[in-house]
């Protein structure tokens, strides 16, 4: 039996189908309420009320109805541009978190998107309501709203030590406790949370099993080696494995495995992972690994953002060769300077076409 | 090779007295990391390997420029960098 219920309205705006507010067409009950167009968070203090909302994995500008950095899963569709919002059919389509666009309307693009849809309630958006009680109650969007603002994957306002772990399907950082009853809960709502997510986006979840299975059944940490306590393995069969365990370029998860052959060549890569790969590492298709240090921001260095180390490793021949890209703000690389080749800076306009050495 | 936080805290002191010039310090950096790749590298003490690891790193990259006489960071990058990541000299 459905139980009743009354929903009190805090404010309403009418938008184009890109999310640009109309004018003169909104209105709010007060003062703080910060999400809005696709039920995304608004930076309003930097940019003015509505001009800008915050998609997890990019920033959107609704005036410009584009995203303002490039798609990380761009190489996957090639057909869009890759700073399209929603597939550029936003009457048709939502976009979950800046990466993909997700159809609504059971699919049909003869009907207008419903209020429902564009606000993308979803269980995605409130999966702790499948875990909890099947439905969104007070307490599941308490504890989305932790996850989704701090990271913090479970807390019910303890004060323990926490650690911070991915998700192996998400890439999200979590915030687990380091021991207690909420570390296991923190395992049930991962789980749920990352199994949500593939079965959205379409990814099946038991690829990453074969690795998560192996450090549950020899009880040893994959990359350190160490002894592992069951829950720290039950963890990892979860999917939320230590940060840096595996690699992800900007969302993409990329296994890596699969190639290595000896037990010192993995031994090699891992510690090349944990060194150079902070930032994600990837499989070139001639068999060759390279990782991505974290960019190192520059405060006044105008156009570029930072610059970043990377390592590029071939098993085959155990050569490495390092060198230092340069970052521009809308994450171009804009210089290549290879530490073998010191004296030549290679540089790339904004298109990262290449313009010529120094 | 044992690389030690009181190692690298003397490396940006030097850094920031200008008493080494960036790319005098980018060599001592890309030393350790070859002996790390060698895997002839320890650090000391233990618990700070990735902060030192982190640090050497941010050492390289400070010597980069990005115009022939321009380099990519600046001397309060390195100062915000030090007090950021508890470096303090």
């Amino acid at each position: 039996m459905k139980e009743p219920y009354t929903t009190n309205v805090s404010g309403r705006v009418d938008s184009d189908p890109f999310g640009m507010m109309m004018e003169g067409r909104s209105w709010e009950v007060g003062s703080g309420y910060r999400y809005g167009f696709n039920g995304k968070e608004q930076d309003a203090e930097t940019y003015g009320d509505g001009n800008i909302y915050d998609y997890g994995f990019r920033v959107y500008d609704p005036r410009l109805g584009k995203f303002l950095s490039i798609d990380p899963l761009t190489k996957s569709y090639p057909w869009y541009t890759p700073y399209q919002f929603a597939g550029n059919t936003p009457i048709w389509a939502i976009d979950v978190d800046g990466l993909e666009d997700q159809k609504t309307n059971n699919g049909s693009p003869s009907e207008p998107n419903t209020a429902a849809s564009n606000t993308s309630t979803s269980y995605f958006d409130d999966p702790m309501s499948v875990i909890l009680n099947q439905k969104p109650s007070a307490e599941s969007s308490i504890l989305m709203e932790n996850f989704k603002t701090n990271n913090k994957l479970i807390n019910y306002g303890g004060t323990g030590v926490t650690e911070k772990r991915e998700g192996m399907i998400t890439g999200h950082t979590y915030e687990v406790p380091k021991s207690g009853f909420d570390r296991y809960t923190a395992f049930a709502v991962g789980f749920a949370l990352e199994g949500i997510y593939s079965f959205n986006k379409n990814i099946n979840p038991f690829y990453i099993l074969p690795n998560s299975i192996q450090s549950y059944s020899s009880g040893k940490d994959l990359i350190t080696q160490n002894e592992m306590s069951s829950a720290e393995a039950t963890l990892d069969l979860a999917g939320i494995i230590p940060i840096g365990k595996f690699g992800k370029i900007g969302g993409e998860i990329v296994t890596m495995n699969l190639t290595i052959g000896s037990k010192s060549d993995l031994s090699k890569h891992l510690g090349q992972i944990e060194k150079y790969g902070q930032d994600g590492v990837k499989e070139l298709q001639n068999g060759r690994f390279r990782y991505y240090g974290n960019i190192i921001p520059a405060s006044n260095a105008g156009e570029m953002q930072g610059a970043r180390l990377v390592r590029e490793w071939n098993p085959t021949s155990g050569n490495t060769r390092t060198w230092y890209e340069t970052i521009d703000h809308s994450g171009t690389i804009r210089q290549f300077h290879p530490k073998y080749d010191n004296l030549n800076h290679y540089t790339f306009d904004i298109h990262g076409k290449y313009k010529g050495k120094w | 090779m044992v690389i030690k936080a009181n190692d690298i805290k003397v490396l940006f002191k030097l850094l920031s007295e200008k008493s080494i010039s960036r790319e005098n310090a980018q060599e001592q950096a890309i030393k350790i990391r070859d002996a790390y790749d060698n895997r002839n590298l320890e650090f000391y003490p233990a618990v700070y390997e990735n902060k030192i690891w982190y640090a050497i790193q941010y050492i390289e990259l400070f010597a980069e420029k990005v115009e022939v006489n321009t380099y990519l960071y600046s001397e309060n990058d390195l100062f915000n960098f030090i007090n950021k990541n508890g470096w303090d000299v």
